[in-house]
């Protein structure tokens, strides 16, 4: 067993409380959700956070509110179990229950909040490693120094964003609220992310992801995740495709959103297969010449254990079909 | 197989300790905790291969809390291992020969203070270039890691048995093929660790989590160079060995030390990343197989080469080339057979035994060719297995010897039972059927003493002790033993303690390994029991006016026999006994080995190394997705003859865990390292095993007979099943979608791979 490093822990109740905290401690402090990411992370010394502000037990970052004219309002620090098993989630939003379902194993979805889940670190062989494993090998990037162990020359970071539901919450058009001392803003979730594996997000030290919202759903609309992964619990997705199809009466293809998931610094919406589909029947040929466009926009590298780079390449591919299959149907 | 015989053997009962590990109240070496104990911890070195030139750990002692530093200095650099001919490591190395090879450690008062003088301990390193394949580590002028094996062959094993050129010559068909089969972890639930209390009278004693306290005894003993009798090892209860927890570990080395040093009891828990990469993993090995058939599918002839990675250490290297070799030997009449074993150094984690030792590799090569052999002269895999099977009486070409064999109705009523002829050769639906066989030793008699031995006594309230120095890592073998002693005396399970084992008072055992614990423990334990019931029955004899020879022992009642009413209660007699002449004691000893085995001859190899062998034939049932490469295993049928049935549950459970385990060397466990050796998926997030998910149902034909050497019949079933269940599930794929997978392990890259290769072929 790692031990965790010592530090200190702070639990403020309300939201403005944690917010004048991160300001006070600055980049030191780091917030925790379910912690499931970042205390592994402490473990292995791959931050050494001097305090953790618990948000658990902040009541206003809690909860699922669904309004048909509004839409859907998660709190930061709902859980991925909750998520899974909420009536509103399932009927409205299935891609979001899937997306949750599929996360690591279920005592990770019971301890996992969805705004951690947001935040969630990228993740490379190399850098989810204990600090005496690291020893062998020069500093990486993201750690501070200047190889890169996976992508020789690279001038960034290449890690890799596995986070489940940030691509089926981008289908969905959702936004994400982010609170700090001076005030807040609103970005789309899909601006989030920053494509730089060593910082993937663009939240601020001391910025807090308050919030989650979703337009509300469209008519004759539907939407699914699928995910590859090397066994059918624990693990980390290796491959990742949310997917949202909106349909004319005529069975037109209306509008649709494809969003592809750990092959990339973060989500990779795929404007290119999602306008083979437009205005076009969803079939067969259609389907297939959009998942082509899926394969062409997935760049994994060779940062992860389970499954290379050309196999999840493939598996983008195979899993866009099969769920534009599975609408189509 | 339940017996109107016995009152205990062949029912199936939980383990005795199950209600402890279920509750959290058993105690592994983790659990215990000594007053003014002080946490170790180890060092590793970052290099695959470098010298230490020097030490400076003047800052972490000097931080607060440290009490001690050792290195390879601090040992007497005086080699230990298993066996005599190939000891190789002194606990703490002055060389390091791979990544995380343990090169210092430290004792300090928490383990916080002992990770933190860890990073204060700066070593100075002599870089020495390093080598990472077994075939590069052969050639000329690579670089050498340890001085007495040039081009890095630590163990060179060879047979040549009958005549394999004229075999080849008489065959109508001859096959050869290469098969690669991956290094993996053991991955047991409970990472080793020891605790060493060290007394004023210069006595250690060490709890620790093992699968052989004697062998951890000798090697402390030598390598610290104090006299065996004054090291003392405990086993507590241990969380699985599978091979892996049979040799000293450098923490029981840096223990020790420190303890001394310190005058302190000390304690080292490694880490999972730990026990992944710097303890024990099986072997990767090439395999080359040659194989000649008649028509009719005889084998006339067979041939093996293997090329196996050892990594940084030797291990049991001698023996586990010694075992693939023979193991090929066991399920079929091989008239001709030759071999050639290699293992060679590489500057990488050290392979040592793992449940199947050296067997696993060589039955994957050979079962997955005989369906090839079987294809090329159509014939049906299961009748070209049955033309070949062993039979009982059969002595091999090598000289073991088959007192019981019951392979042929493995084959046969596990195909019936699988609906083998229904469901064969049906590549439209994507699922396959495939078998494999197999046979194991129960216990290789070695160099050296190879007993087994029990004591018991009879409380005065009729409670039984069994000491026995058998190792239960979980597989029950303290169960057995007491499953056994309640048949022999009528007692119930739950009236009898075991206590095993500790090297002070339990008798001398060699351990937990080559299957032999039942074999060799159940004999020694029968032996015991049996003349604790003749000592009782004497007694009761007289008290009851019967003849010994007509005293029955069964429901806590000692009978006449034919008169049920005529008893005295079990409790009571061994009362009695007490008072009996001179006030005596109700004590029965134990020590078993086979007779009937000869240790191979050193020139010609010719011997029987095993009292018995078990026989199993293994069918797997998988469905393939052609599209993703991805494989779901849906069924596997057994058959399996181990003997007699001692306890049904445990042999469920070693069955069930073979197949599971199975399933994760087949598809996903794998040590991947990188390109500096480093062990790069030393966790169970990325040593993948198996989920209940992968898994799939497992039903067990039992076909066996009452062997006549093993007790009551019994033989073994803890690894003989595991090396046919790899081979079985890649002969399904085939089946299923007709591509052949000689790399393992099987991924959905490689099926998908197979599959284009094959279209284009078929095409062009
Ligand atoms: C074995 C294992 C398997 C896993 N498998 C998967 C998987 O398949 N898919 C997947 O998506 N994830 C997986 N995870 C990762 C993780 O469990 C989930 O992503 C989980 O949802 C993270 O949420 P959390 O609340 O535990 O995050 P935490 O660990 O609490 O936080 C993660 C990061 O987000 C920051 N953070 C948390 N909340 C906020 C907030 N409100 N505002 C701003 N920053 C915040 C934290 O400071 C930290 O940097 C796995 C983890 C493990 C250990
Ligand atoms: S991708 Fe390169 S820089 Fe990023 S974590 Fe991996 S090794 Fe380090």
């Amino acid at each position: 067993m790692i031990r965790l490093p010592k530090m200190d822990h702070a639990a403020p109740s309300t939201l403005i409380d944690a917010c004048s905290l991160m300001r006070e401690q600055g980049e030191k402090a780091r917030l925790l959700g379910g912690g499931t990411d970042l205390l592994v992370a402490s473990k292995l010394r791959n931050v050494k956070p001097s305090l953790v502000v618990s948000l658990g037990g902040i009541p206003e970052l809690r909860g699922i509110r669904f309004d048909e004219k509004e839409g859907l309002r998660i709190g930061a620090m709902t859980t991925l179990n909750e998520l899974r098993y909420d009536p509103n989630v399932v009927g409205h939003y299935p891609a979001l229950a899937e997306a949750a379902a599929s996360v690591g194993t279920t005592q990770l979805q019971y301890m996992g909040t969805l705004g951690g889940n947001l935040c969630l670190d990228t993740r490379c062989m190399y850098y989810n490693q204990s600090e005496p494993w690291r020893k062998s090998r020069a500093v990486c990037l993201k750690m501070g120094g200047d190889v890169c162990h996976v992508v020789p020359k690279a001038k960034k970071c290449y890690a890799v964003f596995s986070g489940d539901m940030a691509p089926a919450l981008i289908v969905y058009e959702a936004q994400v609220k982010l609170v700090d001392s001076a005030g807040q803003r609103t970005v789309n979730l899909k601006d989030l992310y920053t494509g730089d594996g060593k910082s993937p997000n663009q939240i601020k030290p001391g910025e807090i992801l308050s919030d989650v919202t979703i337009p509300p759903p469209v008519e004759k609309q539907g939407s699914t995740y699928l995910k590859y992964r090397v066994r059918g619990s624990i693990d980390f997705p290796l491959a990742g495709v949310a997917v949202r199809v909106t349909l004319k009466d005529s069975g037109i293809c209306q509008d649709c959103r494809i969003v592809l998931n750990a092959v990339s610094f973060g989500p990779v919406p795929v404007p290119d297969a999602e306008n083979v589909l437009k205005g076009r029947e969803l079939k067969e040929d259609f389907i297939d010449q959009a998942a082509e466009q899926a394969t062409k926009a997935a760049h994994p590298v060779a940062n992860a254990i389970g499954a290379t780079p050309s196999y999840r390449r493939k598996m983008i591919g195979i899993l866009t079909r099969r769920a534009l299959m599975s609408l189509a149907n | 197989m339940g017996s109107e015989t016995y009152s205990q053997v062949g029912k199936a009962q939980p383990q005795i300790d199950a209600l402890a590990k279920a509750t959290g109240q058993a105690k592994y070496t983790a659990d215990f905790n000594l007053p003014r104990m002080l946490v170790g911890k180890l060092l590793g070195s970052p290099h695959p291969h470098a010298r230490v030139l020097s030490v400076d750990a003047s800052k972490a002692i000097a931080l607060k809390g440290v009490k001690a530093v050792v290195t390879g200095r601090d040992v007497l650099g005086k080699k230990y291992g298993m066996f005599k001919s190939r000891r190789d490591e002194t606990g703490l190395a002055l060389k390091a020969r791979y990544v995380g090879d343990p090169v210092a450690a430290v004792a300090a008062v928490d383990e916080e203070t002992a990770l933190e003088a860890l990073d204060l301990i700066s070593i100075e390193y002599d870089v020495l270039p390093a080598v990472f394949d077994p075939e590069e580590a052969m050639k000329e002028g690579a670089p050498q890691l340890h001085d007495e094996y040039e081009r890095n062959v630590v163990a060179d094993t060879h047979y040549d048995f009958g005549d394999a050129d004229a075999g080849f010559k008489e065959s109508d068909h001859i096959r050869e093929d290469h098969f690669f089969m991956q290094p993996n972890s053991h991955g047991c639930m409970e990472p080793r660790g020891v605790l060493v209390d060290y007394d004023i009278t210069g006595k250690f004693t060490m709890w620790t989590s093992t699968q052989s306290p004697f062998h951890v005894r000798r090697d402390t003993s030598r390598a610290l160079g104090i006299p065996l009798s004054k090291v003392r090892i405990i086993k507590p209860h241990v969380g699985g060995g599978f091979g892996g927890k049979i040799e000293t570990h450098p923490m029981h080395i840096a223990a020790a030390l420190l303890a001394m040093k310190t005058a302190r009891p000390v304690q080292i828990i490694l880490s999972r990343e730990e026990e992944i990469s710097i303890t024990r993993i099986r072997a990767a090995m090439q395999i080359h197989v040659k194989t000649g058939v008649r028509k009719d599918g005889a084998i006339m002839a067979q041939y093996v080469k293997i090329i196996a990675d050892s990594g940084a250490y030797s291990s049991t290297s001698i023996m586990m080339m010694y075992n693939a070799g023979l193991s090929c030997m066991i399920p079929y009449r091989i008239p001709n057979f030759k071999y050639d074993g290699y293992q060679v150094y590489t500057n990488k984690a050290v392979s040592g035994p793992f449940r199947g030792h050296g067997a696993n590799q060589p039955r994957f090569a050979v079962e997955s060719q005989l369906d090839m052999i079987a294809e090329d002269i159509n014939m049906d895999p299961a009748a070209l297995r049955l033309r070949n099977a062993s039979q009982t009486g059969d002595t091999t070409i090598s000289g073991l010897n088959f007192v019981s064999c019951e392979l042929s109705r493995a084959i046969e009523e596990s195909t019936k039972k699988a609906e083998w002829d229904k469901k064969r050769g049906r590549k439209e639906t994507n699922r396959g059927i495939g078998m494999a066989c197999g046979g194991f030793v129960c216990g290789a008699r070695g160099a050296g003493h190879t007993a087994s031995g029990t004591n018991i006594h009879v409380n005065e309230d009729g409670g039984v002790t069994v000491l026995s120095g058998a190792s239960d890592i979980g597989q029950g073998c303290n169960s057995m033993m007491a499953q056994i002693t309640a048949e022999e005396l009528g007692i119930p399970v739950s009236d009898v303690t075991v206590i095993a084992a500790d090297t002070e008072t339990t008798p001398i055992d060699p351990g937990t390994f080559s299957s032999r614990v039942t074999f060799y423990s159940g004999n020694a334990t029968l032996i015991a029991a049996r003349q604790v019931k003749s000592q009782l029955a004497e007694i009761a004899a007289t008290l009851m006016e019967a003849s010994a020879d007509d005293i029955l022992f069964r429901d806590k009642k000692v009978f006449v026999k034919g008169s049920p009413d005529r008893f005295i209660p079990f409790g009571e007699l061994v009362k009695r006994a007490e008072g009996f002449g001179h006030g005596r004691l109700i004590i029965g000893q134990g020590q078993w080995a086979p007779t009937n085995t000869q240790f191979p001859d050193r020139k010609t190899k010719w011997g029987n190394v095993s009292g018995s062998y078990s026989f199993s034939t293994q069918i797997a049932e998988v469905e393939v997705d052609r599209e993703t490469g991805q494989v779901k295993v849906l069924d596997v049928t057994i058959g399996d003859d181990c003997g007699q049935v001692i306890n049904p549950m445990s042999v469920e459970g070693q069955a069930e865990g073979s197949v599971y385990m199975g399933i994760g060397h087949a598809f996903l466990e794998q040590t991947i390292f990188g390109d500096n050796g480093q062990m790069m998926n030393p966790s169970f997030l990325d040593f993948k095993m198996a989920t209940p998910l992968e898994c799939a149902p497992a039903t067990m034909v039992e076909v066996g007979k009452p062997d006549p050497i093993g007790p009551y019949g019994a033989k073994e079933i803890g690894e003989g099943l595991l090396i046919t269940s790899v081979p079985a599930i890649v002969n399904a794929i085939y089946d299923a979608v007709g591509v052949r997978i000689k790399e393992l392990p099987v991924t959905p890259e490689k099926i998908l791979d197979a599959l284009e290769k094959k279209e284009t072929e078929g095409k062009s």
